[in-house]
């Protein structure tokens, strides 16, 4: 490569990297790793954001609603949520609020283009899956009561709760498609809150056992193999692994308090509370934008940087 | 009393007895009780009337802006709503039982969450302009007086005697309902539940709260708190799917509230439960949409007699609005 050429190289980089920052700034929640959750701040529930380490907390809904149960799309740009039960999603500003259709829990898949739900029908709930904007709803469940759907991060399985005469609460996992259902857990206690960690090989959930909530793991192998995660005696509940799997993000119902978000290490080992105990924090769920970089199609060189994941993209 | 004057009192009573069936039959809600709700089965959010049974749904707003959040008047004539439809903010209006005069009331920052005081004079709501506070108005919106100064201050509910007014509040040294006279002084916790409440309504001896909070699995399930200092308080419901706005019944012992309706399709239904939690009926008919937000009229519990007490009326009678409860 001569002299001149390389040159031109590098001011192609320079200049792509400029064009890629501003993009990014663009998108509000492209900077910094942040977890959205279920706040009551002013005698309201509402959606905020927060940093993963608990700072520059914003409230994103002012609405008399119950608005609850975030989901961030995979590139940080837009979240779904449950406003009174019916699924809104919004950009992660807050604006262009849009109400897609009746139901709860929802989860925006990995690749950004289906959000899978739960909704009561003929007094049983069961998960469905639909189109980000809404449209191809499809029932997935079709057998007791079905809720917390879950995706695996590569975006192939849907963990969820089913409640059933017999055996009770079990955690399942099945394709987006709702075919190769299998049951993971096999003690019939209460569970909910399913969430896989990041390489697929554990499902975290919470159960209510001895009268107290706890966070357990659960192999996804079929094998059964369970492990308990906290100890202390009161409530965990609402496990999330962090997109890098190193954490979990979960709440604490808090003595003389209500419900602050925690963060874990993933053997169960507490490190920090990240909201204010006499406050309501609840279904904390992640934005990681550090688990992306980039390569020019080029290849020039590869570009490190913060970059909006494309709403198609494969995880 | 001599025969003249025994015909002379019963055409007398006569005449007043047709007078005060016409006045009933002027004012649309006044004979019988009903329940003013929103509900969103033309696509968007309205105010309907219904009866406590469930039938004769009838829709009083017609606009493509949200109406929601009724409260009645006390003798029925009135019904207090939210409406964004004037440039997209949140506003108080009101307007005849029959859906007529509507009247806009507030202005500039966004009202919600009116409640019609028990003698009919005032309209205690909720103000947002960078914060929630309680503020109350007279009925024809005269007066704005901000009742909660620390704080955010959320969810007013007026005691059926109308002097004090339950609300909840989020403040430095301490969050939960909490009571205050009609004046906006002494105001004092009445309780902290182990998650946040909403929505209190008061039974209508005055001695019961009912509210809405989420439970252990962010269920909302319905609970009542005393209203003495005894902070005695029971959860009435306790399964899933999600259950809030309880509205106390004026007179029999019903809790009219918000659940998910089953069947065909999700969407949220009214329901009646005893005051104890037993479930009765859902109110809510058939149809796409979702209703919510009901509020109780009920005009019977009145009876009148003629001054002189020559013979008991049974009648349907328009309270007076002025009228002690």
């Amino acid at each position: 490569m001569s002299f001149k050429a390389r040159r031109l190289a590098g001011t192609v980089l320079v200049i792509s990297l400029l064009i890629q920052i501003q993009f990014a700034e663009n998108g509000y929640a492209s900077r910094r790793t942040k977890i959205a959750f279920t706040c009551w701040r002013d005698g309201n529930f509402d959606i905020c954001v927060m940093d993963g380490d608990g700072g520059n907390e914003v409230r994103l809904t002012d609405d008399p609603a119950k608005d609850r149960e975030p989901s961030w799309s995979p590139d940080g740009t837009r979240i779904a949520f449950n406003r009174d039960h019916h699924i809104y999603v919004m950009d992660s500003d807050g604006r262009n609020l849009i109400e897609l259709t009746g139901g709860r829990n929802p989860a925006w898949s990995p690749h950004g283009t289906k959000i899978a739900f739960t909704r009561y029908q003929a007094l049983k709930e069961q998960v469905w899956i639909m189109d980000a904007d809404g449209g191809n709803q499809v029932q997935l469940t079709h057998w007791g009561m079905n809720y917390d759907p879950a995706w695996s991060a590569d975006g192939v399985r849907i963990a969820f709760v089913t409640r059933r005469r017999h055996p009770g609460h079990e955690i399942y996992a099945m394709d987006s498609d709702g075919s190769n259902q299998v049951r993971l857990t096999h003690d019939s206690e209460k569970k909910r809150n399913p969430s896989w960690s990041p390489d697929g090989q554990w499902i975290a959930f919470d159960s209510y056992k001895n009268k107290v909530y706890h966070i357990y793991v659960v192999k996804t192998d079929g094998s059964g193999r369970t492990s308990k995660l906290t100890r202390r005696r009161q409530d965990h509940l609402h496990p999330t692994w962090s997109p890098n799997g190193g954490t979990i993000a979960y709440t604490i119902r808090e003595p003389g308090g209500f419900r602050t978000i925690n963060l874990m290490s993933r053997n169960g080992r507490h490190i920090k509370q990240l909201t204010k105990a006499h406050l309501y924090s609840n279904e904390p769920d992640w934005f990681d934008p550090r688990a992306w970089s980039v390569s020019p199609a080029t290849n020039f060189g590869t570009i490190w940087g913060e970059i909006k994941k494309p709403a198609s993209a494969p995880r | 009393m001599s025969i003249k004057a025994v015909r002379c009192s019963t055409v007398v009573l006569v005449l007043s007895l047709l007078i005060s069936l016409r006045l009933a039959n002027s004012g649309y809600a006044a004979g019988r009780p009903r329940i003013a709700f929103s509900s969103t089965r033309d696509g968007n959010s309205e105010i309907y009337v219904m009866n406590i049974d469930g039938r004769n749904h009838i829709r009083l707003t017609i606009n493509p802006a949200k109406d929601y959040d009724p409260s009645w008047s006390p003798n029925g004539d009135r019904i207090a709503f939210v409406s964004n439809r004037e440039n997209g903010v949140d506003q108080i209006y009101v307007m005849n039982s029959d859906g007529l005069n509507l009247t806009r009331l507030t202005d500039n920052a966004t009202h919600q969450e009116p409640a019609w005081s028990p003698d009919g004079e005032k309209i205690v709501h909720v103000r947002n302009k960078g914060g929630l506070q309680v503020w109350v108005m007279d009925a024809d919106g005269q007066n704005q007086t901000r009742l909660t100064q620390i704080g955010s201050n959320a969810h007013p509910s007026w005691s059926p005697d109308g002097n004090q007014i339950a609300f909840v509040s989020v403040r430095d040294g301490g969050v939960g309902i909490y009571l205050m006279d009609k004046t906006g002084n002494n105001q004092e916790i009445l309780t902290r539940p182990m998650a946040p409440p909403g929505h209190p309504s008061w039974s209508p001896d005055g001695k019961w709260i009912a509210y809405e909070s989420p439970d252990e699995e962010s269920n909302f399930q319905i609970s009542v708190v005393k209203t003495d200092s005894s902070g005695l308080s029971k959860r009435l419901t306790h399964n899933p799917p999600d259950k809030w706005r309880p509205a106390w019944s004026p007179d029999i012992g019903t809790i009219a509230y918000v659940s998910v309706k089953p069947f065909p399709f999700q969407n949220m239904t009214i329901h009646l439960m005893t005051a104890r939690g037993n479930h009765l009926n859902q109110l809510s008919e058939e149809h796409d949409g979702s209703d919510s937000e009901p509020d109780w009229y009920a005009p019977i519990g009145w009876s009148v007699s003629t001054a002189t007490k020559l013979v008991t009326i049974w009648g349907e009678i328009k309270r007076p609005t002025s009228a002690p409860r």
